[in-house]
């Protein structure tokens, strides 16, 4: 399996996300519990948790919310029409008649 | 069993069959998973070199199965998950795969029976060396700056979102990404252990107890059993998922340079 043609490859895009929704609430939440340690009501520790929480969703939708899916291959193996994503055309040369008029005199 | 000899009520497995005392002289580390790692480090290392020792074009059996887990941590793992220039992260990748599944995959060999992967000290060591290795290459990719500004400053936010943004996303990159790594793998094989030590255990009490228990006895033996085979699956299971999250990771970082 060659990696530049490896078609499927994997990202780890859940486990981040994951780590930022974890990430959100511990470190706001412990600047509340901080603040709660430091002046007493517990409001601020309650507050930075949901506060956490709110920012690592936005992390993840700042992070993740802007990308396009990406374009599906023709799914009708008899489509062949469309050579130039078909699997035994990926690497057929490929021949244009605009450029040889183009390089006409 | 003692405790159905004693009168007792049955006392399950818990986390205090995680904890062991020293084999050798009091207050010693020297304890059985350190034993197991040692055992396990020389296996491993003893199996690679006797597999590379005569390399040969047509391979004998312990060159093929040898080259067979190289081949299946570079093709399966590193080919997919890091993508071009995969190939100098193999190394690492196959030793810290082959290294994660002896230990997870002691739990279920007699006379060791104890997934050392369990103890939080072990995964929690190969995850940061696994994060200082994904953190060391974004560096030396995008120098310190572009690494750690493309972290924390995604673009396209305004400026005073940075400052309640970027500290989550360092710490998301930097903190949380091994200590997940390594809850993931210990608490697996922490219950997993638990499960099977319970219907061995649960098994050998109903066999010594009074009345009918004797007789359903068989009902915990053979969860053990069955257990046994699905554990040797989730030990694989888990050391794969360790590696290509590792990987994963590596790939993260070289994709963002562009």
């Amino acid at each position: 399996v060659s990696a530049a043609t490896s078609p499927a490859r994997p990202d780890g895009d859940a486990v981040t996300a994951l780590s930022l929704l974890i990430s959100g609430v511990l470190f706001w939440g412990g600047v509340g519990a901080v603040l709660t340690w430091w002046l007493g009501p517990l409001v601020y520790a309650g507050a930075g948790v949901t506060l956490g929480g709110v920012l690592g969703v936005v992390a993840v939708c700042v992070r993740y919310g802007g990308r396009q899916p990406a374009p599906e291959s023709s799914a009708d193996p008899g489509d062949l029409m469309n050579t130039s994503e078909h699997p035994l055309m990926q690497s057929a040369p490929r021949f244009s008649t605009s450029s040889h008029q183009e390089e006409q005199p | 069993v003692t405790a159905v000899a004693a009168g007792k009520g049955f006392e399950g497995p818990g986390p205090r069959d995680f904890v062991f005392s020293p084999l050798f002289g009091h207050g010693s580390f020297f304890t059985v998973p350190i034993l197991i790692v040692i055992l396990m480090t020389i296996v491993i290392g003893a199996f690679f070199y006797l597999a590379t020792r005569r390399a040969t074009i047509v391979p004998g059996k312990l060159q093929y199965t040898g080259e067979a887990v190289y081949g299946f941590v570079r093709n399966s793992i590193a080919a997919d998950a890091i993508g071009p220039g995969y190939l100098k992260f193999v190394p690492y990748l196959a030793t810290l795969f082959t290294f994660l599944f002896a230990l997870n995959i002691s739990g279920i060999i007699p006379f060791l029976q104890f997934p050392v992967t369990s103890k939080f000290a072990f995964p929690l060591f190969l995850a940061i060396i696994s994060c200082v290795l994904f953190n060391a290459v974004g560096i030396k990719r995008q120098g310190w700056g572009g690494y750690f500004g493309g972290m924390m400053f995604p673009s396209g936010v305004p400026w005073w979102v940075y400052i309640l943004l970027s500290p989550i996303e360092f710490l998301s990159t930097v903190i949380i990404r091994p200590i997940t790594l390594t809850l993931r793998l210990q608490l697996n094989m922490f219950a997993g252990h638990l499960v099977l030590a319970l219907c061995a255990v649960g098994g050998g009490y109903m066999l010594q107890a009074s009345g009918a228990l004797p007789y359903l006895s068989w009902i915990g033996f053979l969860g053990a059993i069955v257990l046994t085979f699905f554990e040797g699956f989730i030990q694989f299971l888990q050391a794969y998922i360790f590696t290509l999250l590792s990987a994963l990771y590596i790939g993260g970082v070289l994709v963002d340079q562009h």
